[in-house]
C-alpha cells in the first residue's frame, strides 16, 4: 500500500514539475513577446522614433511605407497625422531635465528661429485631450505667438494667468505638449541621432512647483 | 594529476553548463517563441486596438461631401491630439461608384491638404506657400482598373481645362487644414475653407 502511495506521490511530483516548467515557459514567452511589442509601440527605438531633447517624433508617421511599429503606434492612438514628407509632429511629456510635465508646476518653453514655414505648440493632458480653461487658450502658432525683438519667444505653461504667451494648464494632472512643424526641412531630414542634434527645438524649463 | 585552481574552476563551470544543455534548448525555444509572439502582436495591433481615426470620424462625415468642422475645443474634440492650431474641413471620399473631384486653393503658409486612407496613410499631401495661392485639382480614382465613364474626348467634347492630378485610392478622408491666425481672421478662414470642393463626378 505504502509502495503504491509512494509511486503516486512521485508521479504527481513529476506532473507538477512538468506543468510548472511549462507555466514558466509560457509566462516568460508572454511577458517577453507582448512586453517587448508594447514597448516598441509606445516608445519606439532609434530606427522608428527620433528624440530631440524632451521632444520625440516618429520618423515614418503618416507615410505609406511606414514600418509596422509606426503603424501600430498610430492605430493605438487613433490620430490623424500628417506625413513626414510635409510636417513633423513632436510630442513632449517631460521637461528638458527629464521630469514629467505636471499641471502643478510652471514651465517656460523657449525657442528661436524654428526651421519651419509654420509651427504650433499646443498644451494637452497626457491622453491628448485639450485642457478646459475660461480663457479658451489651447495653442500658440507662429502667427499668434508674441516674439521678442531678438527673434526669441517664450511660452509660459502655468495654472494661473501670466503675462505674455500664457497657456493655462488648469488641474489637468500630467501634461503633454504637441508641436507641429510644417515644411521643416531640418526636422524632416533629421533621420539619425547626429542630425537630430542639429535640429533646433524649444527647451522646456521647470520654473516652480506648488 | 593536479590541476591549477583556475582550470579546476573552469572545468567545474563547463560541467555545470553541460548539465543544463536541455535548459539551453528551452531558452532558445522561449526566445524563438517570444520573437514570433512579438511579430504577431505588432502586426495584429492595428486591427485589435480600438477605433481608428477613420472609424471615429466616419459617422459625422457624409460620403463625398464637404464638412467644415467647428473650432476644436475641449467639448468638441473628435480625436485625441486633434489640436486647435488649425481649423479643419473634411470630406470622406469613396470611389466605389464614381471618381471624386477635389478642388482647393491654399492661400498661404500653414495651409495643408492631405488624403488619409482608413489605415491613416497619407496618399497625397501638399502645403501652401508664403504669399502665394496654390491651386490644387485632384481626381481620385479607385485602385483597381475599371470603366469609370467616357472621357470628354470620347464624347466628342474638347476638354480645354487643365488636367487634374490623379490619385488612386478607394476610401479615406481628405483633410484641409487652415492655420489659426487669431480671432480677427476667423471669418476669412471659414470663407476660404468653404471654397473647398469635393464631389463625386457625374458618369456619362
Amino acid at each position: 500500500m505504502q509502495f503504491v502511495l509512494h509511486r503516486a506521490k512521485k508521479k504527481l511530483q513529476a506532473i507538477v514539475l512538468k506543468v510548472s516548467d511549462w507555466a514558466i515557459f509560457i509566462g516568460l514567452v508572454l511577458i517577453g513577446g507582448l512586453g517587448s511589442s508594447y514597448y516598441m509601440l509606445s516608445a519606439g527605438n532609434s530606427l522608428t522614433a527620433l528624440n530631440v531633447g524632451p521632444w520625440s517624433t516618429w520618423k515614418h508617421e503618416g507615410r505609406e511605407d511606414a514600418d509596422p511599429y509606426t503603424r501600430a503606434h498610430f492605430a493605438r492612438s487613433g490620430t490623424l497625422n500628417l506625413t513626414t514628407d510635409i510636417a513633423n509632429t513632436y510630442l513632449a511629456s517631460s521637461d528638458s531635465d527629464g521630469l514629467k510635465l505636471h499641471s502643478s508646476c510652471e514651465y517656460e518653453i523657449s525657442g528661436s528661429n524654428l526651421e519651419a514655414s509654420w509651427w504650433s505648440v499646443t498644451a494637452l493632458d497626457d491622453q491628448g485631450r485639450l485642457i478646459n480653461n475660461p480663457s479658451d487658450r489651447y495653442t500658440f502658432t507662429s502667427d499668434t505667438v508674441a516674439i521678442s525683438p531678438d527673434g526669441t519667444f517664450t511660452i509660459t505653461l502655468a495654472r494661473d494667468a501670466r503675462p505674455g504667451n500664457w497657456l493655462p494648464t488648469g488641474g489637468a494632472g500630467r501634461l503633454a505638449l504637441s508641436m507641429t512643424l510644417l515644411d521643416g526641412a531640418a526636422a524632416i531630414s533629421g533621420d539619425t541621432e547626429a542630425e537630430a542634434e542639429k535640429i533646433n527645438l524649444p527647451t522646456i524649463k521647470r520654473v516652480a512647483c506648488r | 594529476m593536479t590541476l591549477h585552481p583556475l582550470a579546476e574552476r573552469a572545468l567545474g563551470l563547463l560541467k555545470r553548463l553541460a548539465s543544463i544543455r536541455p535548459d539551453l534548448r528551452l531558452v532558445l525555444a522561449a526566445l524563438a517563441a517570444m520573437g514570433i509572439l512579438h511579430i504577431c502582436a505588432t502586426l495584429a495591433a492595428p486591427y485589435l486596438m480600438g477605433r481608428s481615426a477613420f472609424e471615429r470620424l466616419s459617422p459625422m462625415l457624409p460620403v463625398n461631401s464637404l464638412v467644415v468642422l467647428p473650432a476644436v475645443t475641449p467639448e468638441n474634440q473628435p480625436l485625441p491630439f486633434l489640436t486647435p492650431d488649425v481649423r479643419y474641413a473634411m470630406c470622406r471620399y469613396d470611389t466605389a461608384q464614381t471618381p471624386v473631384s477635389v478642388g482647393v486653393e491654399l492661400p498661404g503658409k500653414g495651409w495643408s491638404l492631405a488624403l488619409h486612407t482608413p489605415k491613416g496613410d497619407n496618399v497625397y499631401a501638399a502645403t501652401g506657400e508664403d504669399e502665394r495661392v496654390t491651386s490644387l485639382r485632384l481626381r481620385i480614382l479607385p485602385t483597381t482598373e475599371r470603366f469609370m465613364g467616357l472621357t470628354p474626348e470620347a464624347l466628342g467634347v474638347a476638354d480645354t481645362s487643365e488636367r487634374p492630378q490623379v490619385v488612386r485610392s478607394d476610401r479615406g478622408i481628405i483633410v484641409l487644414r487652415a492655420p489659426d491666425r487669431g480671432r480677427a481672421y476667423i471669418p476669412l478662414t471659414e470663407a476660404a475653407l468653404s471654397q473647398f470642393k469635393c464631389a463625386a463626378e457625374k458618369v456619362r
